[in-house]
Order: structure tokens, then C-alpha cells, then sequence
């Protein structure tokens, strides 16, 4: 079952025209990461088969799914590829175990096994309790994870995720993250994530693409295009510095020896995210009575976007800040710069890892 | 404030005049019914014979409104092709026909002399004219536009993306369409069958047309209903009171129904 990825995918999707390219390697959770509508579930549908790409291919392993200049077209039930849709559509009609069942009954298996592996599958998700309830009677975390175990019950060669955690409150967003996580890093296939929101991209993806107006405008590790966004589009979008870190009492530890206050902020492992523009720099260490994370950085590069400019820093706990080319002027910074980065701790969000 | 609307008196008095005209029929039928007869007059096997031939004919058109009618309102609803508006409009046609005038167009398409009765007689030997089948078609032409238009109301409101969903669990185009969609129009589907169900049982106009008033064999209780009246008027309230209680019996036997299913899900 380990089988990569290869996709070109164009089409003409109303005004918008798609010409994008994509690949996965088994077990790695690529993140197609853009807004409303940047065609991510045009192209998630066209992985899934329920649109036909005009130009181009897609192929799983050593299998062409779609490729219209050979003449290949494989429709969705012959794909192996389970989907996790937004708003999880799930079978009104039908309870939570039929529903997970629903994948073994279409494809043939007796209904006294496809009901007892959907059990299985209920249980993994932590909803045994449920197998009897409509969906009518679920909550959104417990239909998101229905989904999910409807997608994985028949082992399918690739998992795709539309905005699986959208649809979802804040309180009930961050448990059903840590589930997600656990179950994609079980998952021995290629998963795709399609969002609009970068934390879940942080904290579900191995790699992101960040699609613009149907094109792919950069790709890499997370690490890679939070620290070089190598467009104003890209910056806005991800640029968002995301500190791991152990919490206690209102203070994230960093690895490195650093500290970072929060205003709240859930016990255990997290990520604090701090968006660069909320970062302010200074020569003097400022005097303010908020309660503020200031920390000594060292200037290590100056990458002007426009009128903005993002100044990466290191130190105890490393940054990139978004400041205005004026305050550039005025700091006159240079790469080996020692200046204060400080930021106010309720502009600091703060997720459980 | 007022909670609630108040309506204008006009509305109200109109609306009064409504529910009257409505209730008056029945009050005329239940005073007027010879009730000492009731037991008699139902079992006369003249009678007895009519409403079985209506129960059977009635439930069959039914059915075949069901097996046609909800693969043309997917069609209808669903596939975009050119001249969908004109074939929606010639498949409920039948509605605002006059039914003699649907009879007339039956018995000219497959009657002995038909466009299609010829070869269906000929090579077949089916004769559907004045035959308990010709009843049953007769029935099902006008009967299962109603079925159509509101089965494909509901498809219009169904996301189809629950179909989509049920496609990428391995679910073949037909398997979908069985166990996905049409369950999902339940309701709709349940209300299009007592709809056509109850317009089959009342035809009168093209079932006499086209297949003739035969005792046993075509004389169905609408049928047997408008004859009794011109020999024996008693004769023809009991019929008519009985019409009302089978008709009566359906409808509140599959709302138990359809509502016991709506309790499961809670």
C-alpha cells in the first residue's frame, strides 16, 4: 500500500483556470493551504475522481487514476481513495455504525462483517457508545471523527481531508486535532489536507503548498516557508511564527532555554503562534506595565516585501517579525543587530501540540 | 405587541367560507347515508368485486408510478440535457388533461388500431382496451405526474454531495442512487405515492374511456359509484362513504408509518 503520488492537475473551473502539480511519498501529510476559493477542493475533488482533470494526470503508485490524452479514466468507487469532506456528509438516514459500514456494504461484503469491522472502527474513534445514533444526534466532533472512521474502514490507498476541522468550535477544534494527528500518523498512505486555516496546516502536515488564484506558489516544509515566504501573498498567509513548548502556569518553555508569558493557556504541550506583525522591535529594552515577553535577538536578515519589511531574529526563542519599511529607516538595522523583540501576551494564541 | 398575527376580518371570513365548502360534502354524505343498509349494499358481490378491482388496480398503478416515475425525476432533476422543460411538461401533461381526453389519446395509441396497440396485438396478442391492464394503464398515465413533480421537487433540495461522498466509499452510480438517494427523498417519496395512489383510485374519466365499464373486470368503484346513482342513490352514498374510508385508512395508516420512522431517528 505504499504508493506515491504524482499528479498535474488543469482544468477550467468557471473563471477560474487550475494548472497545478502535486506529489506525496506514503505516509506523509501534504497540506494544500489557500483561500476560499484558490481551487483546493477542485483539486481535492479531482483526486478523488468526481471531476476529470482536462490536461494533465493523476497517478497513485503505478496506477493512472486520470490521464485523458491515453484515454484513463478511473471513477471514484474504483479508487481506493477515502475523503473527508467538509461538513462530513454524512447518510442522514442512516445510524453512526451504518454509516461507517456504508464503504464494506458497497463493496460487497456481508452485512454482519462490514458491521462488525465499522464496530471496530467506532471504537478506534472512541465512539462505540454512538454506533446507534444519527447523525442528527452527534455533536460536530463526534461527526467529524464518523467521517473519518467511514473513510478509513476500507483501507483506501490515499486519505483526503477537506477543511476537516472548519466546521468545528474553537473548544472542540483543539481535541479533535490531537485525534486527528494520531490517526494520520497511523495512516501508512499518502493524506492530503486541504485548509484555509495555517494552524491546522502546523499541526497536521508534514509539507505544505500554498495554492493562489488555481497555482501552486510555493511549496516545502513548514519550517522552510514560514521562515521565507517568497511572497508578500505567501507571508500574509503563513507567516506566522509557531513556538513549540511545554506550558505551565501561564509560561510556554522553549526548548532552548527560553520563556514565552501567555495569557491563558491549557497545561502540557503546545504551540504558541505569534503573528510577526504583532511583534514591535526596539534598541532599548521598553518599559511598559502589560504583561509582555521582551527577549534580547541578535538581527540575523532583512527581507524587504514591499512597504514591509520581515526581520528574522534569533535567540532564546527564535521569531520572524513584520515591520513598516519607515521603522526599518528610523532602527537602521543591519544583519548582527542586537535589538529587543517584545510582544504583549494576550496577542499571543496558544494550542495544545 | 401582539404575539401573534391578528388577520384582517375579510381573511377570516373568506377562509371560514373555505373550510365550509370543504366540510359541507361530508356532512351531506354522512347525513345523508342510509346507514341501515351499509352491511347490505356492501355485500352484494357486484360491489365487492368493484372495490377489490380498485384496490388491486389502484395499488398497482401505484407501483408502476414508483418503478417509472423516480427514475424520471432523477432524470428530471438531475441531468442537464436540451428540451428538459419540454419533456417535464410532456410528462405531466396528463395532470391538466381532461382524463376523457387522456382516454381518447390512450385508446388512439394502444388500442386495437393504435400507433403502438396495433403491433402489441399483433405480435403479442395483448389487448389492452376494455381489460382490467387498460385499467391499470389508464390509471398510471394520469397518476404518476404527481409522483414525478414532487419526487423531483425533493432531488432538486438534495446535496448531491452526500452522493459524491457515497461514490468515494466504493458505491457504484445505481447502488448510490438506491441506497443513498432515494432514501434521502423518503418523505417526499412517501407523499408523491399517496398523492398518485389517491388520484388512481378516484379516475373515473380515462379508466371509462379507454378501457370500457365491465363488470368484474373494469367496472371500478368510481365507475360502479356514477351508475348506482342513476339506479339506486342509497346505493351510491354507501359506495362513496366507503371510497372515503379505504382513501381515509391509507393516508392515516401511512402517516403512522412515516411518523414511527421520524420517532426512530430521535
Amino acid at each position: 500500500m505504499s504508493e506515491s503520488l504524482g499528479a498535474h492537475i488543469c482544468l477550467q473551473r468557471g473563471q477560474l483556470g487550475i494548472d497545478v502539480e502535486l506529489s506525496a511519498s506514503p505516509g506523509e501529510v501534504l497540506a494544500l493551504l489557500g483561500p476560499n476559493g484558490a481551487g483546493k477542493t477542485t483539486v481535492l475533488r479531482v483526486l478523488a475522481g468526481l471531476l476529470g482533470v482536462e490536461q494533465g494526470h493523476v497517478r497513485l503508485g503505478d496506477r493512472t487514476l486520470d490521464d485523458p490524452a491515453a484515454d484513463v479514466f478511473v471513477p471514484p468507487e474504483q479508487r481506493a481513495v477515502g475523503v473527508v469532506f467538509q461538513d462530513y456528509l454524512l447518510f442522514r438516514n442512516m445510524t453512526a455504525l451504518e454509516n461507517v459500514a456504508f464503504g464494506l456494504r458497497a463493496r460487497g461484503v456481508d452485512r454482519r462483517t462490514a458491521l462488525s469491522r465499522a464496530a471496530t472502527w467506532l471504537d478506534r474513534v472512541g465512539l462505540a457508545d454512538h454506533a446507534g445514533h444519527r447523525p442528527a444526534a452527534l455533536s460536530g466532533g463526534q461527526s467529524q471523527r464518523v467521517a473519518l472512521a467511514r473513510a478509513l474502514v476500507t483501507d483506501p490507498s490515499m486519505l483526503l481531508l477537506d477543511e476537516p476541522l472548519a466546521a468545528l468550535d474553537a473548544a472542540t477544534r483543539r481535541e479533535v486535532r490531537r485525534d486527528l494527528r494520531r490517526h494520520l500518523a497511523a495512516f501508512p498512505g499518502v493524506q492530503l489536507l486541504v485548509t484555509h486555516d495555517p494552524v491546522d496546516a502546523y499541526t497536521l502536515a508534514d509539507r505544505i503548498a500554498v495554492i493562489d488564484a488555481g497555482r501552486i506558489v510555493q511549496t516545502g516544509t513548514i519550517a522552510d516557508v514560514t521562515a521565507h515566504p517568497r511572497s508578500r501573498y505567501v507571508a500574509e498567509l503563513v507567516g506566522v511564527n509557531l513556538i513549540a513548548g511545554r506550558s505551565t502556569g501561564g509560561v510556554v518553555h522553549v526548548p532552548g532555554g527560553g520563556t514565552v508569558v501567555v495569557a491563558d493557556a491549557p497545561s502540557g504541550e503546545v504551540f504558541a503562534a505569534i503573528r510577526p506583525q504583532s511583534i514591535s522591535l526596539s534598541l532599548a529594552s521598553p518599559v511598559d506595565g502589560s504583561p509582555r515577553n521582551t527577549w534580547p535577538v541578535v538581527v540575523r536578515d532583512v527581507d524587504r516585501l514591499g512597504d514591509r519589511v520581515r526581520v528574522m531574529l534569533a535567540g532564546a526563542v527564535p521569531l520572524t517579525a513584520e515591520i513598516t519599511a519607515a521603522a526599518l529607516d528610523a532602527l537602521h538595522l543591519q544583519p548582527g543587530d542586537r535589538v529587543h523583540a517584545s510582544v504583549k501576551a494576550t496577542e499571543i494564541e496558544v494550542y495544545p501540540a | 405587541m401582539s404575539r401573534r398575527p391578528v388577520p384582517p376580518w375579510p381573511v377570516v371570513v373568506l377562509a371560514t367560507i373555505a373550510v365550509l365548502f370543504f366540510a359541507l360534502p361530508f356532512a351531506g354524505l354522512l347525513w345523508r347515508a342510509p346507514w341501515g343498509r351499509v352491511i347490505d349494499v356492501l355485500g352484494e358481490p357486484e360491489v365487492r368485486t368493484a372495490l377489490w378491482l380498485s384496490v388491486r388496480t389502484s395499488l398497482t398503478a401505484a407501483g408502476l408510478s414508483v418503478v417509472l416515475g423516480v427514475p424520471l425525476a432523477w432524470v428530471l432533476a438531475s441531468v442537464g440535457f436540451p428540451g428538459r422543460g419540454a419533456v417535464r411538461a410532456l410528462c405531466t401533461l396528463s395532470m391538466v388533461l381532461p382524463p376523457v381526453v387522456g382516454g381518447v389519446a390512450l385508446f388512439a395509441a394502444l388500442g386495437r388500431r393504435g400507433i403502438a396497440g396495433q403491433y402489441l396485438y399483433d405480435w403479442f396478442g395483448i389487448r389492452l382496451p376494455f381489460s382490467t391492464a387498460g385499467v391499470v394503464v389508464a390509471q398510471t398515465f394520469v397518476a404518476m405526474p404527481f409522483l414525478v413533480l414532487t419526487v423531483e421537487a425533493a432531488l432538486r433540495q438534495h446535496d448531491t454531495r452526500v452522493d459524491d461522498a457515497a461514490r468515494t466509499l466504493g458505491g457504484s452510480r445505481w447502488y448510490v442512487f438506491r441506497r443513498v438517494t432515494v432514501p434521502a427523498v423518503r418523505p417526499a417519496l412517501i407523499a408523491g405515492v399517496v398523492l398518485a395512489w389517491a388520484r388512481a383510485i378516484g379516475e373515473f374519466g380515462a379508466t371509462i374511456t379507454f378501457a370500457g365499464n365491465f363488470p368484474g373486470t373494469t367496472r371500478t368503484m368510481p365507475l360502479a359509484t356514477y351508475l348506482a346513482l342513476e339506479t339506486d342513490p342509497d346505493e351510491a352514498l354507501v359506495l362513496s362513504l366507503t371510497l372515503v374510508a379505504v382513501s381515509f385508512a391509507v393516508l392515516v395508516g401511512l402517516r403512522d408509518r412515516w411518523l414511527g420512522g421520524e420517532a426512530a431517528v430521535a
